[in-house]
């Protein structure tokens, strides 16, 4: 995603020649805007014109003369039976925003017009005032199909009352389309006329169309709003009865509960200690509706008396809600034997319990899923500092997976108090027990926990150690916010260090990167210590950007030692293939020159992985001429499903990227690669 | 059901479909049964969710696999209108739960064109829907309608009209419904806006925000539509233009006021969610908004490409959005009088820094706290979603949250375009005397498609 803003950032930069602000400055006159353009546009064309077109309307708004010359253009281009269909769409979408009673004589003449018609509906869907709904109205006997259909939609969108009766024939009428929308459209008109018409609906439709019903809830619902509430309330009472479809019934229950005036909490109890599922779930949705200083109270009174289930749901709301009181029913919960009750106090805990609750949810790890995860959840969010000292203490006597949980609690915790244990955890050579310690210090510290992380390096004997911990360092490093001051601390200790100390320190300085770094990687690599020059070497093997590219590539022709070519050919590869500001082409250009250098296929096949980073379409011309050398064939595989993934340069050149999948997805015998390809074929 | 057809939610579905998609349906009522929903007295902690997905795009997919680390939920069907993405993603989904269960095949997810068609089906309880943004008012509307709870893409609704109706709605129908503003899954974010909500940067006097712009495409000539694609319905309410093989791609489409506002509220949202969390004043007090955009002047392509926007509140707060680097900086930054923090997705800052490493204290002021399953704040969101499925609680980014986060973007978009200030009232979900901007409020449907 941050890639895919980034293109669109950078795409927009080109562009911006081409845009206009959309706070007009010296607008053109009203004649000298480009009206024949309109009349003549085709779909597809440039939008030049009704781009400028849009801004005028919107401008016109601000004077009501140009607003009725603006309007009286775009009417007539609608009209004009010369006019092209996408000119007169653009111009019945104008209408809506600038159009006034004034056009709307023209546009009833066009409204049964199959080819106008529908521009003119959604002209006179939105323009205000009694004249353009009394034109609607007027059109329904004359039309039918979509026509008709769109005429209904646009008059239940108006709200517009007096159609009610046209509308309650028209619902029971043959056509099921004209039918259901009419009946859409009443539900937004209530009345006991169409209440009347929606129930006939209703019982003509049976249980597997849900639409008068549901309709039926809309105009129940306004009634109420409009107190009308003994109507509403008997609607209610009739959809939530059993037997009707479940979700039309909880929505009646629920809107029962909206309109309660009062005794909403006792029946929300009621409901929720019920045997009525859908009751219950609705009580349990309507809880944070409740309103009132007492309500709190009286749920937590009625928390003892309800069964299992209700009881569940109102344990997590209170704890949601903070109620401290709950407190003790929580940990009654979590520590018996109901799974739906325990997993409710083991996440309620996590909202309201204290540092005295930490055991238990350390106990309930052990219980299981899914209590397991809502336990580690609840170590995760509870807000007392003092538990990270029970973690602390169940860390130093966990094994395997159990302290990597709860190494994962406290850097989720951001337990800085813990890092001293981190760190010492860390030192350790075992993988299974210095992998997640250097995990959560990834999280927690902090620059000035520095003095006691870099020991870690020297104590690391194991490359794969020493690579992790440089990683947490860079990590850390990289925290610094100036970022030629982001080797100072490393410098610091490589100033005072022994020799091997320096040589461990060193590619970690080079990845870090800066100009007092590099002082420190050239003084190696100039030193009369071998050790100290490989030491260096690798440093500069490890810097972070291209701008020790030439020097690399000097190395991997230069360098006294086969090894140290390669490793410097393979740095060049890496460094210009970074992220810059060269010309994508050019990168090409470099890699490719690379490809002829490179001595060992490993390098060789480096460069066409590193290809795939470089979004160019000549890239892929490239990719696909490797595609028939065995030795290359899997990495110039990946590099063009790599390519693939971008949009931007996939789209424009769908033809070449297809041909070029299907022959990956053909030879590929990597089932994620030819997977992946796949995803990109349409 | 008569004759050859049955009818859902105003739309038809047929015979021949239903037999393809739904055939156990036959001889059970098309209802939510609300089985697994954990609230029938018999709930197992195990009990899965049965989803169905509707819009299995770049975004539906990024959807789904959200979804498969998780033990709790199930794909039974998807659907999207071109038939070999869908084709596609199906092969993906059973491979995936083959996988799980250990076997060589697994059958157990059905293809659908029609989204209607899903609805319909009772053992879906809940969906992912991520069809483009001129889809959002009428699927999640008719979802609602039928009973369904839903994890929504964000933006809500292309209109503010349309997301009314969505919200509305999903309340009236007493849902569940989680909004794809997954930032709030994600801990840096959460620990940005608890930092502003419990007080640690003082009083809250700037909130500044931005999103990634927009771009422009140059015009693409009309061409026959692909085979397998339905472009009539991916077409659905917005007005049909003839195809062309570019405007319903990712990422052109989000530029295309018929299918999106553009990124000023289809990104924004994310960014201007976040300002919300943490301040929840810019989406509950009227506010002035002035301000400037550019838009393009020839191509495909007719939203705003760059904006620079001010919210001005009575108690003195403003909320400045612009796109990223005119002036602000990307992701969201809070300015209180006593420090500040900034947070977007590469990470968080904060003056003081120490306020990056605070320990909440039981006393303040507690923010939801989404499932922690991995490090992919999108899981960690669906997480949320399925755990509030269960329990009936609102999930961490609300309908109410979702809807106002994009009614946000959608005033700034309608005030770019007027060129002008307006005035906006929560209460009202209308500008203040502003016939004119009102009648941006919403725009004409398509036939059948309608609210």
């Amino acid at each position: 995603m941050v890639t895919n803003m980034r293109t669109a950032l950078l795409s927009t930069i080109p562009v911006l020649g081409l845009l206009v602000a959309a706070a007009p400055g010296a607008e053109p006159k009203i004649d000298d805007l480009p009206w024949p353009a309109l009349k003549s546009y085709q779909y597809g064309e440039d939008l030049k014109p009704l781009l400028a077109l849009e801004r005028a309307a919107h401008a016109a708004l601000k004077d009501a003369t140009q607003r009725q010359q603006v309007a009286q253009r775009f009417v007539d281009v609608l009209s004009d039976s010369q006019a092209t269909p996408a000119g007169r769409q653009f111009a019945a979408i104008q209408l809506r925003v600038v159009g006034s009673a004034a056009q709307v004589p023209q546009l009833a003449k066009l409204v049964a017009d199959p080819a106008r018609g529908e521009w003119a509906r959604y002209a006179l869907e939105a323009i205000p005032g009694p004249e353009s709904a009394a034109v609607l109205r007027a059109a329904l006997p004359q039309l039918q199909g979509p026509a008709l259909i769109g005429t209904i939609n646009a008059l239940g969108a108006r709200r517009d009352t007096p159609s009610a009766p046209a509308l309650i024939q028209l619902a029971a009428g043959p056509d099921r389309a004209v039918a259901d929308a009419a009946i859409t459209a009443l539900g937004k008109l209530p009345s006991a006329d169409v209440i009347a018409s929606l129930q006939t609906a209703k019982g003509k439709a049976g249980s597997a169309d849900l639409l008068p019903a549901a309709n039926l809830v809309r105009v129940a619902t306004a009634l109420q709003a409009a107190r009308q509430a003994t109507v509403a309330t008997a609607l209610f009472q009739e959809l939530s009865a059993p037997g009707q479809a479940p979700a039309i019934r909880r929505a009646a229950l629920q809107c029962t509960l909206q309109a309660m005036d009062r005794g909403q909490t006792a029946k929300v109890l009621q409901w929720l200690a019920g045997a009525d599922a859908d009751a219950r779930q609705v009580a349990a949705g309507f809880l944070s509706s409740l309103k009132g200083e007492g309500v709190k109270k009286e749920l937590l009174a009625g928390l003892d008396s309800l069964p299992a289930p209700g009881r569940a749901l109102l344990l997590q709301w209170l704890a949601e809600q903070q109620v401290r009181e709950v407190l003790p029913a929580l940990v009654a919960a979590a520590q018996g034997n109901d799974p739906v009750l325990r997993l409710a106090g083991v996440q309620g805990l996590g909202l309201v319990g204290r540092a005295a609750q930490t055991p238990l949810l350390l106990a309930a790890l052990d219980a299981g899923e899914p209590i397991a995860t809502a336990a580690q959840q609840s170590l995760i969010s509870m807000r007392d500092p003092q538990s990270d000292r029970a973690l602390l203490a169940a860390l130093k006597a966990a094994q395997g997976d159990r302290r990597a949980v709860i190494l994962d609690v406290l850097a989720q915790r951001l337990s800085t108090a813990v890092v001293p244990e981190l760190v010492a955890l860390a030192a350790q050579a075992d993988p299974k027990q210095y992998e997640k310690p250097l995990e959560a210090l990834r999280s927690l510290a902090q620059p000035s926990d520095l003095p006691q992380l870099l020991p870690l390096l020297f104590q690391a004997e194991q490359p794969a150690h020493r690579s992790e911990v440089e990683k947490l360092l860079l990590v850390v490093c990289g925290q610094i916010g100036d970022a030629d001051r982001r080797a100072d601390p490393v410098l610091e200790v490589l100033a005072k260090a022994d020799v091997a100390q320096r040589c461990a320190l060193l590619p970690l300085v080079g990845r870090i990167g800066g100009k007092r770094a590099l002082e420190a990687i050239d003084a190696a690599i100039a030193s009369q210590d071998q050790a100290l020059r490989e030491a260096g070497l690798r440093a500069l093997c490890n810097w972070p950007d291209p701008s020790v590219a030439a020097r690399l590539l000097s190395l991997a022709q230069n360098a006294s030692e086969p090894a140290q070519q390669v490793m410097a050919m393979r740095a060049y590869i890496r460094v210009i293939s970074l992220p810059d500001q060269r010309p994508d082409t050019e990168t090409l250009a470099l890699l490719q020159q690379a490809m002829k250098l490179a001595k060992g296929d490993a390098e060789k096949k480096l460069i066409v992985t590193r290809a795939g980073a470089v979004r160019t379409i000549e890239t892929l011309r490239w990719l696909v001429s490797l595609l028939d050398d065995r030795k290359f064939t899997h990495e110039a595989s990946t590099a063009i499903v790599d390519l693939a993934h971008n949009r931007p340069l996939r789209i424009p050149n769908r033809q070449e990227f297809t041909s070029a999948l299907k022959k990956v997805i053909a030879t590929s015998k990597s089932r994620g690669l030819v997977d992946r390809a796949k995803q990109y074929l349409d | 059901m008569s004759g050859t057809e049955s009818r859902v939610l105003g739309r038809r579905v047929s015979r021949r479909s239903f037999v393809g998609t739904a055939a156990a349906g036959l001889s059970l009522p098309l209802l939510i049964p609300g089985s697994s929903l954990g609230l029938n007295g018999a709930t197992s902690a195990n009990e899965r969710v049965n989803i169905g997905a509707i819009g299995v795009g770049v975004r539906g997919r990024h959807a789904l696999n959200s979804l498969f680390p998780l033990p709790d939920a199930q794909v039974v069907a998807a659907c999207d209108p071109r038939q070999p993405r869908l084709t596609s993603v199906l092969e993906q989904i059973e491979r995936n739960y083959a996988e799980k269960l250990g076997r060589q095949t697994y059958k157990g997810c059905t293809a659908c064109k029609d989204f209607v068609e899903l609805l319909a089906r009772s053992d879906v309880d809940a969906l992912l829907v991520c069809p483009p943004d001129h889809w959002h008012g009428v699927v999640m509307t008719r979802a609602a309608q039928a009973g369904k709870d839903m994890y929504g893409e964000k933006p809500i609704s292309r209109t503010i009209a349309e997301g009314i109706m969505v919200r509305d709605t999903v309340r009236r129908q007493g849902l569940v419904f989680q909004t794809g503003t997954q930032q709030r899954s994600d801990p840096k974010f959460r620990h940005a806006c608890q930092l502003v909500r419990a007080g640690y940067i003082g009083k809250v006097h700037t909130v500044k925000v931005a999103a990634p712009g927009g771009r422009t495409y140059d015009t693409e000539p009309s061409c026959p539509v692909p085979e397998g694609f339905d472009y009539d319905m991916w077409s659905g309410p917005a007005p049909y233009i003839p195809f062309d093989a570019k405007r319903c791609e990712w990422l052109a489409m989000y530029m295309i006021s018929h299918y999106c506002a553009g990124f000023i509220c289809n990104w924004g949202v994310h960014h201007l969610d976040i300002a919300q969390w943490g301040c929840p004043e810019v989406t509950r007090e009227p506010f002035e908004l002035e301000g400037s955009g550019t838009f393009p002047e020839e191509g495909m392509t007719d939203t705003c490409i760059t904006w620079n926007t001010t919210f001005r509140y009575a108690s003195g707060l403003v909320m400045s959005f612009s796109n990223a680097g005119n002036p602000n900086e990307m992701g969201c930054r809070f300015e209180g009088d006593e420090g500040w923090v900034h947070v977007d997705r590469k990470g968080i800052w904060a003056n003081p820094e120490s306020l990056l490493r605070v320990q909440f204290k039981p006393n303040d002021e507690p923010l939801h706290v989404s499932p922690w399953i991995n490090s992919n704040p999108y899981t960690n969101h669906t997480a949320d979603f399925l755990r509030s499925v269960r329990s009936r609680r609102d999930p961490v980014s609300s309908i109410d949250d979702g809807h106002r986060a994009s009614t946000l973007g959608n005033v700034a978009d309608i005030m770019v375009r007027l060129g002008r200030k307006v005035r906006w009232d929560w209460k009202s979900e209308r500008f203040v005397d502003d016939d004119q901007a009102n009648q941006l409020l919403s725009r004409p449907m398509r036939p059948p498609w309608t609210l």
